[in-house]
């Protein structure tokens, strides 16, 4: 049994130098040819054991161990990083900062060059990786050239190149649009399936973990919290919630029905376990109906709150075109209206325009050909300082805009911007941090804070200047379950007070929860535009844009001859629907 | 972005970045012996001949852009002040800005008048120009037609320690990032209002550089940290003698390439200590009386002046009648 180990871990406690305590007695092993998934929030841990696993510590970070690692034999403490970096190859968050070099060939050639391995195997090896990860053919390609989910793929070959063992990968589609994530799992399924490759991975989207690996490691603050099948693991959704980590959501849509119909459970637990993808819930649930243990007793869902008919954000056939050497058009004859109050959600590949289509809202870019108005005025007309009394944004990434000594600081920054005396703005930061729940750090350098803190920071910076429109840009970057929740909630309150929210995002399960409408971008258009029911339900369109509905509006669809009758889009939606079959 | 490098796949492309690099050091090694405004014409030849290096590898003039610029105005000040200053030369006095003498206490008498521009102190500027001018051409040679690879390559084989070539390369992989993350980073501060284009000149300079730089160093610190781990995960530094994938091995080409370089900067030693006199003033004034006349000729032969007559006339005519 031994022979097969390939990691194993035993009473790993971790302190980094002059850190806090980063993992506790974490215990688990990973056979050969096994996908381990480590699941957990922002800040348990997941990043910290990765680095043991390929020798990052102690090799980078320094700190105290107890207990053993073991990675294919070898002893990361003991073990020169020289002979680590053979045996596991690691795939990091960030696509941008772990390109080291300048072009895709000598990015897959470097790790053996840096071996001193000979040329001509050099090239063998890039070749074979190169096609492994669907990446042939950019080898010439700078990385300014390439799209996210194409870096994320260089890396995954640049690792590949070493001939590792056990790949690590730490939140690799992260900061990837849909299309990129399903780039990267579609090359991970391919190792995993051909190569025999030993995979660790971690991420925050679930239902693509469950649908992979083997194994779940759930971690909480450093300590193992649930360690077993992803079938195991996922049944817990309590505990999933309590640690901030979401199930798949047809997995808690099982959960959430059979605490309500035991007869369900039972089904449940006699078909193999709580559901995790599309297919398993829809025959479950098929099953279930025909035989009567569950029925639908059809609700319609709640209506969206009606919107008031004034208009704060027009856009007049506007056309943008990037001037370059080689023009680029990023909007075409665009035509929206936001009304005041409305939570709008656009979404849309990367690309697409949704980005440039807001730079035009806060008088960061100006239309090309038609009009911007903003509150009635022509935007051309108003000023950056105008325009930021009454829109802000929060940014995908808070290490763009914060720099004051403090947090309190930070946020006094943009109301002072604003011309606001000083008791107000006092009443405003004040309130700002309370709003997003600061006030224990108010006086710490940001810098020093977590990614997930900093990002809190930005948004109470952006809350502070008390916009009348709020624009959200990506709330899940780098973020976990409930980070992205945390922000979309701030969005809802203050739209709940008549502020009017836009949100950009990739993720379908937080549009479905929080918009109202949607606004679907690609190429440089807008392709549809309307309540998020009726949007979901245009498959045409979704398949156009490369979207996805929820996981549970997908369902709901396979669902119909059982009488759902509009799209659902939330668990609470579906599971409200369902009631216990009589006998 | 100027001297980025350009795939081309031209002769130059695949010569050995060595020679470029000799090249370059040869044009430093030229223009720190160039001293006497006599040798103008010889820094111009020098200039030419980098011209035709320039053709033969395809590099644009414009992708220079913003050095061409900023060059321009270093060449107007270099103008002006040694116009102004520079008393050695030939003391014809060209144009009179206005009066600023230097009497010598002694006698009463003026010594020079730093108000006039003189033809010697022209040449003098153009002098540095072309010294200039002179290294600033070759450059491009070297950068934009060597992958940043080779370049690093060329670097291990004269001995330069990994780590450094590393750093070289890392310097050319982070400059657009900095350049990206710095547009984001104004952006972002524009929304809170920050508003840069309203501030003064002074006041930029005062407060306006917190809020944009710390954001900047302090991303490009965590950047640092991640590219760390990066290039540790694939063991950077784990052998003394690493790979270099790109042949640098010399091929024809490059011998070829040796011998042009050193033909012409022997050809420039030559000029400049042994036959001085070959080329000179009068040979240059001449090559200009010739182009000049030359190009008199053609306009003639394609009969611009004749044209330009008939119109004159033509219109001397018509004055003449409304007149009367």
């Amino acid at each position: 049994m031994a022979e097969d180990v390939a990691v194993k871990v035993d009473n790993l406690t971790f302190t980094y130098e002059r850190g806090p305590l980063a993992l506790q007695d974490v215990t688990f092993d990973v056979r050969k040819g096994e996908i381990l998934g480590i699941l957990g929030s922002n800040g348990a841990g997941k990043t910290t054991l990765c680095f043991h696993l390929n020798g990052i510590i102690p090799t980078v970070y320094a700190g105290t161990e107890k207990g053993k690692v073991e990675m294919c034999g070898l002893d990361p403490w003991e073990t020169p990083i020289l002979e680590m970096s053979q045996k596991a190859s690691m795939v990091l968050q960030d696509p941008e900062t772990q390109f080291t070099t300048t072009d895709v060939s000598s990015e897959l050639a470097f790790g053996p060059a840096n071996l001193a391995i000979e040329r001509e195997e050099i090239f063998r090896r890039s070749e074979w990786a190169a096609k492994v990860c669907g990446i042939d053919g950019l080898e010439e390609r700078k990385p300014k050239e390439l799209s996210g989910g194409q870096k994320q793929r260089v890396a995954l070959a640049a690792g590949l190149t070493m001939l590792p063992q056990v790949l690590i990968l730490d939140e690799p589609t992260s900061q990837l649009d849909p299309v990129g994530t399903t780039e990267v799992f579609d090359v991970v399924h391919h190792l995993a399936d051909t190569e025999d490759m030993t995979i660790i991975i971690t991420s925050h989207k679930t239902d693509e973990v469950a649908r992979l690996a083997h194994k779940i490691l759930l971690l909480d603050e450093g300590k193992v919290i649930a360690y077993g099948g992803p079938k195991e693991v996922f049944a817990q959704t309590e505990l999933l919630d309590s640690v901030g980590v979401n199930p798949p959501s047809v997995a808690s849509l099982a959960a959430k029905i059979s605490a309500k119909a035991p007869r369900f459970k039972d089904l449940v637990d006699k078909s193999g376990g709580i559901p995790l993808t599309i297919d398993e819930a829809e025959s479950l649930f098929k099953k279930a109906l025909d035989d009567g243990i569950v029925k639908i007793d059809w609700k319609n869902p709640p209506l969206p709150p009606r919107r008031s008919e004034e208009v704060v954000l027009e856009m007049d056939n506007v056309t943008f075109t990037y001037p370059a050497r080689i023009p680029v058009t990023a909007l075409k004859n665009i035509d929206l209206k936001v009304h005041r109050g409305e939570y709008i959600a656009i979404i849309g590949q990367n690309g697409s325009g949704k980005t440039t289509l807001v730079k035009h809202f806060l008088g960061l870019l100006e239309a090309s050909e038609g009009v911007v108005r903003i509150e009635g005025e022509d935007a051309s007309e108003l000023t950056i300082g105008s325009i930021a009394k009454s829109i802000s944004l929060i940014l995908q990434n808070p290490d763009y805009q914060l720099f004051s000594i403090s947090v309190e600081k930070e946020l006094a920054f943009g109301p002072r911007n604003l011309g606001l005396s000083e008791e107000e703005i006092e009443q405003r930061v004040e309130w700002a941090m309370k709003e997003v729940g600061l006030e224990d750090v108010r006086d710490i350098f940001p810098f020093r804070l977590s990614f997930g803190d900093r990002r809190k920071v930005a948004a109470a910076a952006g809350i502070a200047m008390d916009p009348e429109i709020l624009i959200l840009d990506e709330p899940t970057t780098a973020q976990d379950f409930v980070g992205r929740h945390v922000l979309c909630q701030i969005a809802s309150r203050m739209r709940d007070q008549g502020k009017t929210i836009i949100m950009i995002s990739h993720d379908m399960d937080l549009v479905a929860t929080y918009a109202d409408r949607l606004v679907i971008m690609s190429d440089a258009r807008i392709i549809a535009d309307g309540p998020k029911r009726e949007v979901f339900g245009m498959d045409d369109v979704m398949k156009q844009a490369f979207l996805k509905p929820p996981q549970i509006t997908q369902l709901g669809q396979r669902l119909t001859d059982y009488g759902i009758r509009e799209n659902l889009v939330t668990v609470d939606e579906m599971a409200d629907v369902f009631k216990a079959g009589g006998v | 972005m100027a001297f980025e490098y350009v795939k081309k796949d031209t002769a130059l492309d695949r010569m050995n970045p060595l020679v470029k690099l000799l090249y370059m050091a040869l044009a430093l090694l030229l223009v720190i012996q160039v001293w006497n405004i006599e040798s103008i014409s010889l820094l111009i030849i020098w200039i030419g001949i980098a011209t035709t290096w320039w053709i033969v590898g395809k590099v644009e003039l414009s992708s220079l852009g913003f050095l061409l610029k900023l060059l321009t105005f270093l060449f107007i000040f270099l103008f002006l002040v040694q116009g102004l200053t520079y008393r050695f030369g030939d003391h014809t006095v060209l144009f009179k800005f206005f009066h600023f003498p230097i009497i010598d206490v002694s006698n009463g008498l003026e010594v020079t008048n730093y108000g006039e521009m003189t033809t010697g102190g022209i040449l003098f500027g153009l002098l540095i120009a072309l010294r200039v001018v002179g290294v600033v051409t070759v450059i491009p040679i070297f950068t934009m037609t060597s992958s940043i690879a080779r370049i690093t390559a060329a670097f291990s084989k004269i001995r330069v320690p990994q780590k450094m070539a590393f750093m070289f390369m890392t310097a050319f992989r982070f400059v657009p990032l900095v350049q990206e993350s710095m547009d984001s980073i104004i952006e972002a501060q524009k929304i809170r209002g920050f508003d840069l284009d309203q501030a003064g000149y002074i006041d930029k300079v005062r407060r306006a550089y917190v809020p944009i730089i710390t954001p900047l160093l302090l991303l490009m610190f965590r950047r640092a940290m991640d590219l760390e781990v990066a290039i540790n995960a694939r063991a950077f530094g784990a052998m003394k003698e690493r790979t270099y994938v790109e042949d640098m091995s010399f091929k024809r080409r490059d011998y070829i390439g040796i011998l042009v370089v050193f033909a012409s900067f022997g050809l420039m030693m030559y000029l400049l200590y042994i036959e001085p006199t070959f080329i000179t003033w009068v040979l240059l004034t001449q090559a200009i009386a010739i182009v000049v006349t030359g190009f008199g000729a053609f306009l003639a032969v394609i009969g611009v002046p004749a044209a330009l007559q008939t119109i004159n006339s033509f219109l001397l005519t018509r004055a003449l009648s409304s007149g009367s």
